[in-house]
């Protein structure tokens, strides 16, 4: 996927807790996301596999 | 009924997987991976929480990796992703619909219902959580 300049937002509540999250893309195609559960700040990585050899 | 508490612990444990904010761990609850690029994208996740780390790849309907350096694999069979976890067993049926996907499962002894709504990326918002525990 490709996002726009400035990154997307992810929002949402799981249980009482509100989850928050900012998402930017590298060059690479790697996402790099940050936000919160509630309180908690979290980080997260999702990196792009090759595709496999069919 | 299991209830988040008002604020997140400073630590929680995986043995089992009983709290909301464990659960939130469990590879087949990440609903930001299935937000941002779905079920079936062949990509390594990283998550970090705390002094908590889950790491995974999704392949091939197979997701394997470590929470807090345990390793664990689940497999997927039609819409449902199942196996164990050093925290428990953990089975996610993704149902999609209009707005998005319907995630119904459990995780250790968490059982819960998660509604992925898809947005207009135009608007710099992409989906929309709303899940509930119990």
């Amino acid at each position: 996927m490709t996002l726009v300049p400035g990154g997307y937002k992810v929002s949402g509540n799981l249980g009482p807790d509100r989850i928050k999250a900012n998402v930017q893309q590298g060059p690479n195609g790697t996402l790099f996301i940050e936000g919160t559960l509630a309180d908690m700040p979290f980080s997260q990585t999702i990196e792009p596999l090759p595709t496999a050899p069919s | 009924m299991r209830i988040c508490p008002d604020r997140i612990p400073a630590r929680f444990d995986f043995a089992p997987i009983d709290t909301c904010e464990e659960a939130m761990f469990a590879p087949g609850a990440d609903m930001l991976v299935r937000a941002l690029v779905g079920d079936e994208a062949r990509v390594r996740v990283r998550f970090s929480a705390l002094d908590h780390t889950l790491d995974y790849v999704q392949a091939d309907d197979r997701v394997s990796g470590t929470l807090d350096g345990k390793p664990f694999e689940l497999s997927r069979t039609g819409p449902t992703l199942a196996g164990e976890t050093s925290g428990g067993p953990i089975e996610v049926t993704v149902t999609p619909n209009e707005r998005g996907s319907h995630v119904e499962g459990h995780a250790g002894a968490m059982g819960f219902r998660h509604d992925l709504e898809r947005r207009d990326p135009v608007s710099g918002q992409l989906a929309r959580i709303r899940g509930k525990f119990d």
